[in-house]
């Protein structure tokens, strides 16, 4: 472990990375500044707890798990694969070198259904294990259609799993706050918002654009950057950048609506993964969630300012970036 | 469509088969008089050539509403996060066309044409008070076409002679600054008038004016849907014909 450094961490983003785009990756920091944290070595094998949970023993979580891993390996311009080691008796957040999914019980974290730690090289940013554990203390579910009052594992895993490929949150999501504290989700368009849905629902067994673009764009085929198209532009306030503010491209063709974040201190941002067509572009503030959910930087986030539309449509086309892209916004 | 094209042109044809040339007798009126046609102005050996140019008019076209839209919580609707309405706005253009004159009466024309049209997406209802906008996105819109004109000289009106025209020309739209280049098809059918004068130098054996009105149809280029895109024009041409 001498060439390597430990660095785990719930879910956390790392920002300030420079050409960081749509949805948010994570950043690993190396010697040569900020880089995407990403498996360098495909398929990642992973090992599943052999220890089950109310509602799910651990032969539910390894199918579960087998089919969110499938969804993500499905993604038709991404590279990423996994590959079954079987089940094991370590549990989740050993620092020893191997990528192990389960259940753990952590009364104490009462508002966290699951989290994912890393390993990575801190030469190359190259990611070394990603553990994924899952709070036993939740009532859950594998029922095809959910079950009133549980949490899905397997919409929970596909998070989880999307961390482990190296993605952060999305903020493409409406909350409300709950009256007993924390916030409850109105709707979500990305599994990676950081708020599941509630119990009994199965809405998060399924990636959408925003998961999908934010996948292949860490892991591309080499059709990804040749079929999809990206946006870029500046997010400015009385003629200053804003950092942090939550973008939404929104595909008047195909109805898809994918994130980013400005993430640079002179609002710069790069929307990536956009299938071809006219789109539609939305600033707000990430008032949404947590800001700490997606930056650790969190004092460093703008969040005053007005919901804002760009005064023009982008067309994009595969391949190609369309730029200088400049939404004005007001303080509230 | 295309059957209703073909029609039109069937029609065209019909009409203006029947047409004596300049070198045979011009129509005559109900009293027997000479009728003042333009082809008495045309010159014993007729022009075979004809350079067009002048402005045009494109008619907007709808282009549909999207919402955008989030998946909803449990047991309830999803979210529409904003609405959407966009149109390809109409807009002024330049057209300049050279043509072939076939027969006396039918000319084969090929042609460019450059409009700037608008992309316009009317944005509201948004869920968080976002002000409502029109996002508009300037379009170069480049058609090279080929057309067949059919003159109908029996229908002349006082010196204007009219006629049909159907053709058909590849689309080019470049959008977003140069970003974004797509291509498509167009056809189009309509019908004109033509006042032709006689030239005055050796090179001009006849100039004039003409002025026609189209229906076009598009396919592909820049739009939301796979769909067919039907609009209106107009355009007024001085031509000189040698």
């Amino acid at each position: 472990m001498s060439a390597r450094g430990l660095a785990a961490a719930l879910v956390v983003a790392v920002t300030a990375s420079a050409g960081v785009s749509a949805y948010l990756k994570f950043g690993a920091e190396v010697a040569s500044g900020t880089v995407p944290l990403k498996w360098a070595q495909l398929p990642v094998r992973y090992f599943v707890t052999d220890r089950g949970a109310p509602g799910a023993g651990a032969t539910d979580l390894d199918a579960a798990l087998t089919r969110a891993f499938r969804s993500w390996q499905d993604v038709d311009r991404a590279t990423i694969t996994f590959e079954r080691g079987g089940f094991t008796g370590s549990l989740p957040f050993e620092p020893d070198g191997v990528t192990v999914i389960g259940f753990l019980s952590r009364p104490d974290l009462e508002r966290t259904l699951g989290a994912t730690a890393y390993t990575y090289d801190t030469r190359s940013g190259a990611l070394v294990e990603a553990d994924i554990f899952l709070n036993s203390e939740f009532p859950w579910s594998v029922a095809t259609g959910g079950e009133a009052g549980r949490f899905d594992l397997e919409s929970v895993a596909l998070h989880e799993i999307g961390h482990l490929t190296g993605l952060g949150h999305s903020a493409l999501g409406e909350t409300e706050l709950r009256p007993g504290g924390g916030r409850r989700v109105i709707a979500a368009e990305a599994v990676l918002f950081p708020i599941a849905f509630s119990p009994g629902s199965i809405a998060g067994r399924i990636l959408r654009p925003d998961d999908i673009a934010g996948v292949s764009d860490i892991y591309p085929e080499s059709r990804f950057r040749s079929e999809t198209g990206s946006i870029s532009g500046r997010v400015l306030k009385s003629g200053r950048g804003v950092f942090g503010a939550h973008l939404v491209a929104f595909n008047l063709r195909t109805g898809d609506l994918v994130g980013g974040y400005t993430l640079s201190e002179d609002g710069g941002f790069t929307l990536a993964g956009l299938e071809p067509g006219p789109h539609v572009v939305r600033v707000e503030p990430l008032d949404d969630g947590d800001v700490e959910s997606f930056f650790d930087e969190a004092e460093r986030v703008d969040l005053d300012f007005a919901a804002t539309f760009a005064d023009r449509t982008v067309v994009v086309q595969a391949g190609r970036n369309a730029g200088d892209l400049t939404i004005r916004v007001d303080p509230r | 469509m295309k059957r209703r094209l073909a029609g039109a042109l069937l029609a065209a044809w019909w009409a203006a088969s029947p047409m004596p040339s300049s070198a045979q007798a011009p129509p005559t009126t109900t009293a027997g008089q000479p009728a003042v046609t333009a082809a008495e102005s045309v010159p014993a050996r007729p022009p075979r050539y004809e350079l067009a140019l002048g402005p045009a008019w494109l008619g907007g076209y709808d282009l549909g509403a999207r919402s955008a839209q989030l998946t909803g919580n449990l047991g309830q609707p999803g979210l529409v996060l904003f609405e959407t309405d966009t149109e390809m706005a109409g807009g002024f253009g330049l057209d300049a066309k050279l043509g072939y004159r076939l027969t006396p009466t039918l000319r084969l024309e090929a042609g460019l044409a450059y409009s700037r049209p608008e992309l316009r997406t009317s944005v509201s209802d948004d869920a968080e008070g976002a002000d409502a906008l029109v996002a508009v996105d300037p379009v170069s819109q480049y058609v090279v076409e080929g057309a067949l004109l059919a003159y109908v000289p029996r229908w002349q009106v006082g010196n204007g002679v009219p006629y049909a025209l159907a053709g058909a020309g590849y689309l080019r739209q470049v959008a977003s600054e140069g970003a974004a280049v797509d291509s498509g098809g167009v056809y189009h059918a309509g019908g004109g008038m033509a006042w032709e004068r006689a030239g005055a130098a050796s090179w001009l054996d006849a100039w004039g004016l003409r002025a026609d009105v189209r229906v076009n149809l598009r396919t592909g280029g820049i739009d939301i849907e796979d769909a067919t895109r039907v609009w209106p024009s107009l355009s007024a041409r001085f031509y000189v014909a040698f």
